[in-house]
């Protein structure tokens, strides 16, 4: 499930799927939001280093996240970088770097919605 | 006088007489050596196989014959069908012997020679000699002509010896066939095998083609079993929350069927999957020592949610003795049996079936364990009892709109119970049941250290007598670790978290007999999942307890599952995390016995 605008309603879906109640769900994507900058940072800078290895190893953790919460859309974007990172490629990665950032934004807009109006 | 005269003419007819008997007698006498020699002559001419010693052989019989002074054989070019010298004896002779055939030629005496089958003998250009023609033809055609060059005074027309001559000249005639065939023969295998050689190996670069594009092909779908499972996963588990929603009668029935479905092709996909990764020999067989006993007897449970609409009793029978552990791969071995006793159960609407362990032979080493399976079920036909083993077959056609199914079940077991050097077959009587007969080799091991736990697997315990649970939840994703810390807490468990292989296994070995249950990622910085779990089992040799450990893991395919159990661990969740899952592995690991 990629969260998009306007799509608070799946997310309480999947926190329900989790067996989570909404505080502890919105605690547990807020740590997701705050890691996954992290993360990036981490990659960003792996990345202008040429750190292969580095690169696989956050993108891996990134993927593992997103997978867990099924945001699918960063989990792809993350395997992608994890699997052309595997093959030595480097070239264009800032990109998708760029993409996790965004969707990543997205997960923390809908979260400072939900907090403000309580959807979830 | 008179009688002195008639006396001188007597005697001189008397001189005569015995002159001519003598030369009869020296005739003979080369005949008879002739004759006696022709045994030599015959088996030396059919023996050799080229040209050349045909001719001398015979030139050098013809010579016991008649004192031939110069001997030539001519035969027909191919391409003009004109005679030529192919061989003259003595050979500094060609050139004369090139003139008398040219003139014979010009005379046409050549070519009426050609059509008299015999010799024939006329003066030859030379004076004072004579020139034998004799044609060399078999019964299907003209072979060649010999010439032969006498000095008159040496000889004379005597009609045996002549004879002779045509019996000589028509065995070289058939001889020279005979090489002339052969050579043919050897052209034509010569060809052949050429022919053969190319197409075999048109045929090989074939094959390798199609075996490489059929490697490519397993690989490839080896490799997708990630990709395809996840979006099965999804469907599985968004028709499972559908069902949780308010949904009428109908769309429950529907949503149901959605998730059977995805179940039941989910399975499907995993049987193709296997099979795929034999025939890739991505397949390997782990060699962990496992108590055949205690896989038999789970096998058999987990078949059982299979009988329970229907009147079928299920026995299991094992042999005394055999619960001694052996060396193998537990999982491949249950798969086997699961998948016997699955078709047992798919195809037996009533009765019983019935499995029994045994050792069929031993020997220092190894054991020979034989499982049997057997059904009430509809049986299969004699004829279909060995194809029902190879790939993508069953019984018959209709079976599988009938009972479902790949087909490839019982040629994935084949193939396993190859690679544990033993096989499976069946016996079969249609409409009374069959009997599936299982067997593999396995080391025995003397001294047993046990690698999965003794205690029975426990069953899911009710929710209300829950014993708070201590787990150690190693995983390195701060996100995954707080998924799975969240959703134990909920469950009731007490929750001790540690980053990485290192630090769990410090947090084990300060308390090991602290936690009832450890859940372990794989992929971990420091000290991964695996390392983090030998070293743990070796820690419980002295400790004398067993903890059970889960495996998490993001790949789905059985081979990391026997990873796992390989590196010690006793059971594996494959990623993403599911509630469900989670809950159930806590309920089936934690036994009711450390409640008391």
């Amino acid at each position: 499930m990629g969260i998009k605008k306007g799509e608070s309603v799946n997310l309480m879906k999947l926190a329900e799927d989790m067996g989570f109640e909404e505080n502890e769900f919105l605690e547990i994507l807020e740590l997701f939001v705050k890691t996954t900058n992290s993360y990036l940072n981490v990659l960003q800078s792996a990345l202008e280093q040429g750190d292969i290895q580095k690169v696989i190893e956050v993108a891996h953790s990134i993927k593992g996240a997103a997978g867990s919460l099924e945001l699918t859309d960063i989990y792809n974007i993350a395997k992608g970088i994890e699997m052309s990172a595997r093959e030595g490629h480097l070239d264009g990665l800032s990109e998708n770097i760029r993409l996790i950032k965004e969707r990543n934004n997205l997960v923390a807009e809908v979260l400072a919605r939900s907090d403000q109006e309580g959807i979830l | 006088m008179i009688d002195c005269v008639k006396e001188c003419s007597s005697l001189n007819i008397l001189k005569e007489r015995n002159t001519y008997l003598e030369d009869i007698n020296r005739r003979l006498f080369c005949l008879l050596d002739m004759m006696a020699s022709s045994g030599d002559f015959q088996a030396n001419i059919n023996r050799n196989r080229n040209l050349s010693s045909i001719l001398i052989a015979t030139f050098s019989q013809l010579k016991r014959l008649l004192p031939f002074q110069v001997m030539a054989f001519l035969s027909i070019d191919e391409t003009d069908q004109s005679f030529v010298l192919k061989e003259c004896e003595p050979s500094w002779k060609q050139r004369y012997i090139q003139t008398e055939i040219d003139s014979k030629i010009m005379s046409g005496e050549f070519a009426w020679a050609l059509y008299q089958n015999r010799p024939v003998i006329m003066p030859a250009k030379k004076s004072g000699y004579s020139v034998v023609l004799h044609v060399l033809a078999t019964q299907s055609r003209i072979r060649g002509m010999f010439l032969g060059v006498l000095q008159n005074k040496k000889f004379n027309i005597h009609d045996p010896s002549l004879k002779a001559l045509s019996i000589i000249l028509l065995n070289t005639a058939y001889a020279l066939e005979t090489l002339v065939l052969y050579r043919l023969l050897r052209n034509h295998m010569e060809n052949l095998e050429a022919e053969v050689q190319g197409r075999t190996q048109e045929l090989q670069e074939a094959r390798k083609r199609a075996d490489v594009a059929n490697i490519t092909k397993s690989r490839f779908l080896a490799n997708m079993s990630h990709e395809i499972r996840t979006p099965m996963n999804g469907v599985i588990g968004f028709a499972d929350m559908l069902l949780e929603t308010n949904l009428d009668k109908e769309q429950v029935e529907y949503a149901r069927t959605i998730k059977r479905s995805g179940e039941a092709l989910l399975f499907l996909i995993d049987d193709i999957l296997d099979f795929s990764k034999i025939e890739a020999g991505q397949l390997r067989l782990e060699t962990i020592n496992f108590d055949p006993a205690f896989v038999v007897d789970d096998a058999c449970k987990l078949i059982m949610p299979q009988l329970k609409n229907k009147p079928v009793e299920l026995h299991c029978h094992i042999e005394e003795g055999v619960t001694a552990y052996v060396q193998g791969d537990p999982g491949r071995f249950r798969e086997v049996i699961v998948n016997l006793l699955g078709n047992a159960a798919k195809f037996t609407d009533s009765g019983e079936i019935g499995l029994l362990l045994f050792r069929e032979e031993e020997k220092k080493d190894f054991v020979k364990l034989h499982v049997e399976v057997r059904d009430t079920g509809i049986g299969i036909p004699k004829d279909k009892l060995e194809s029902i083993f190879e790939p993508f077959h069953q019984a018959d056609s209709t079976t599988t709109r009938k009972y479902g199914g790949t087909g490839l079940g019982l040629s994935i077991c084949k193939q396993l119970s190859k690679l544990m050097d033993g096989d499976v077959w069946a016996e079969s009587e249609p409409g009374k049941g069959s009997i599936f007969h299982f067997t593999s080799w396995f080391r025995k091991v003397e001294d047993c250290k046990e690698e999965k736990a003794e205690e029975p697997v426990t069953l899911a315990t009710q929710q209300e007598d829950r014993y708070p649970a201590h787990i150690l939840l190693v995983e390195d994703n701060p996100i995954n670790q707080n998924l799975l810390r969240i959703m134990l807490m909920k469950h009731g468990c007490h929750v001790e978290v540690a980053s990485n292989g290192r630090e769990g296994l410090k947090k084990y070995t300060q308390d090991p007999n602290k936690y009832d249950l450890i859940f372990m990622d794989c992929q971990m910085p420091e000290m991964d999942g695996f390392e983090a779990t030998r070293l743990m089992r070796n820690e419980e040799i002295t400790i004398g307890r067993h903890t059970p450990i889960i495996a998490v893991t993001a790949h789905a395919m059985k081979e990391d599952r026997d990873k796992c159990i390989a590196a010690g661990m006793d059971d594996y969740m494959a990623k993403p995390i599911k509630k469900e899952k989670v809950l159930d592995l806590v309920d089936k690991w934690v036994s009711r016995k450390e409640k008391v």
